[in-house]
């Protein structure tokens, strides 16, 4: 039975883990640009869904959704109008100047919100809030459960969205060669404004959905930035079901290792795991791509 | 239809082209010949937008498009299908088809492009859902050939379309230039293989070192004793 409970509370941190894996994931996988900030759009995005909530009568899974479209918004403006801008004098494939700029930017976000509203953990207070459903002796925690409930939705919606949709082909096709895909008539700079938008606003949920049981700080992104780059190379750069199994794994991984161990433990089992993969199949998981 | 006048083209410090010119009036194939490095796929590149001239006009349909973007210059009927075909090697025939068919004047006629496409290459139709990086050469250039014709081009450029391909194949591909030809499409042919090019072409220009050298009717090219000797070694 306990380890049912523990199953079942590292599927829906897992969950949480993927959605906002994905979104880095996509972002790499179509610009070859590692954003160093997703952490703290994160971050971000928990404090505008914790002040909604105060100050606002909304649910606060609406909230949410209102979150993840300002953090569409957010990522969309960001990259037509400042990241292209540095890239378009990029000539490299990775480009490392996006990636020192995004790290920057990070910096400036989680410390102007230190400056800003201070360095204390604030736990917002919704409906949600503890509420927990029991089955037998199994305890599920009500935000936890929605949580990864959305998460996995999340994740099947941008997947079938990437396959199915005409501007999903037109993503894929832009990630696997850009330059092929100018010549097919797509604009690579709108697919990338619109890639780096769905990245952040998958954040943006994540930012929401997390609220009503993780308390929000300045520093709360790396938490969850410093796992979501473990699972995009777990699961395979740029592949959206390679960063839900990755985020689920992670999840495992924590859950268990803290039950037979300790916490610690089993944070250094997770990034023993990152170092394995990285030596032995630096491909990831669930990647087409060969090199 | 398409006009280059005096067209320059630079990587960095290397001057690859040094003054292009040439003309494809419609319903022409139009061959361009060179050796390696002649400058043939800046060329198409440029066209395509891919590359900027540092000076001279790229003139389509009486306006220049020196300024227009790739994606645009492919709503406007310019395509090319890309040396080594370069594929979605991890997208299905059939995905690789419909992005060819992405521009929005294209769209509309997306299902008779589609019919055409396996009218002419029967054998994708069968292949249709498999990963394209897992089909043969010779079905490779199909693919390629295929999105081209997604496009609902005006004119098509197929850069080296026989590299790397059977002779068999290569044969099979310069009869699919024809029958898109006779289709009505316009063809720009870049090519190493100067018999076969001159043998399905309308004229044909001769560049070296990004200049051109020598233009002139197909028929005469292949009887010009300096192209027979530099470039069929014969």
């Amino acid at each position: 039975m306990l380890y049912l409970q523990t199953f079942i509370d590292a599927l829906m941190i897992g969950g949480v883990y993927s959605v906002i894996a994905v979104g880095l994931s996509l972002i790499f996988g179509v610009m070859r640009v590692i954003n160093w900030s997703h952490g703290e759009s994160l971050m971000v995005s928990m404090l505008i869904a914790l002040y909604m909530n105060q100050y606002t009568p909304l649910d606060p899974y609406v909230i949410m959704l209102i979150v993840g479209a300002v953090m569409f918004v957010y990522g969309y403006v960001l990259q037509s109008v400042v990241i292209s801008r540095i890239l378009s004098r990029e000539t490299d494939r990775e480009p490392i100047s996006c990636l020192l700029f995004t790290a920057g930017l990070g910096m400036v976000m989680s410390y102007s919100v230190q400056i800003i509203f201070g360095s204390k953990q604030v736990m917002a207070q919704t409906k949600y809030n503890g509420r927990a459903l029991h089955m037998g002796d199994l305890v599920v925690s009500l935000p936890k459960l929605i949580a990864f409930i959305i998460a996995v939705v999340a994740v099947a919606a941008l997947w079938t969205f990437l396959q199915k949709s005409e501007y999903g082909r037109a993503i894929r096709a832009t990630s696997q060669n850009r330059s092929v895909a100018t010549l097919m008539g797509i604009s690579e700079k709108r697919v990338y404004s619109v890639s780096f938008a769905i990245g952040t606003m998958l954040v943006g949920l994540a930012g929401g959905m997390l609220i009503p049981y993780f308390s929000v700080y300045p520093t709360v992104g790396s938490v969850f930035s410093n796992k979501s780059f473990i699972i995009v190379v777990l699961g395979g750069k740029g592949s959206v079901p390679g960063a839900l199994l990755g985020g689920l794994i992670v999840g495992l991984i924590e859950k268990f290792g803290a039950l037979f161990f300790s916490e610690s433990v089993a944070q250094i089992i997770v990034f023993l795991m990152f170092i394995a993969i990285l030596l032995f199949k630096p491909t990831g998981l669930l990647s087409k791509d060969k090199g | 239809m398409l006009k280059l006048n005096d067209v320059h083209v630079d990587y960095g410090h290397f001057h690859a082209l040094q003054g292009i010119s040439f003309e494809i009036k419609e319903g022409e194939i139009v061959a361009l010949l060179g050796s390696n490095g002649a400058g043939k796929t800046t060329t198409i590149n440029t066209i395509s937008g891919l590359n900027k001239p540092v000076s001279g006009e790229i003139i389509y349909k009486g306006q220049v498009i020196n300024d227009m973007r790739p994606n645009d210059r492919v709503q406007m009927g310019i395509v090319q299908v890309p040396e080594g075909r370069k594929l979605f090697p991890y997208m299905t025939v059939m995905d690789n088809l419909l992005v060819g068919s992405f521009n929005k004047v294209a769209r509309p006629y997306r299902k008779e492009s589609l019919e055409m496409c396996f009218d002419l290459f029967p054998k994708l139709y069968e292949r249709r859902n498999q990963f394209a990086g897992t089909l043969s050469g010779g079905e490779q250039q199909m693919v390629a050939v295929s999105r081209a014709i997604m496009s609902h081009p005006e004119i098509i450029m197929f850069d080296e379309p026989s590299l790397g391909l059977a002779p068999v194949v290569v044969e099979d591909v310069f009869e699919n230039i024809m029958k898109l030809h006779e289709m009505g499409r316009t063809i720009l042919l870049v090519e190493q293989n100067v018999m076969l090019s001159l043998e399905v072409a309308d004229r044909a220009y001769v560049i070296e070192n990004g200049q051109n050298v020598k233009e002139g009717n197909a028929k005469n090219l292949l009887a010009d004793e300096s192209i027979r000797q530099a470039y069929l070694g014969i």
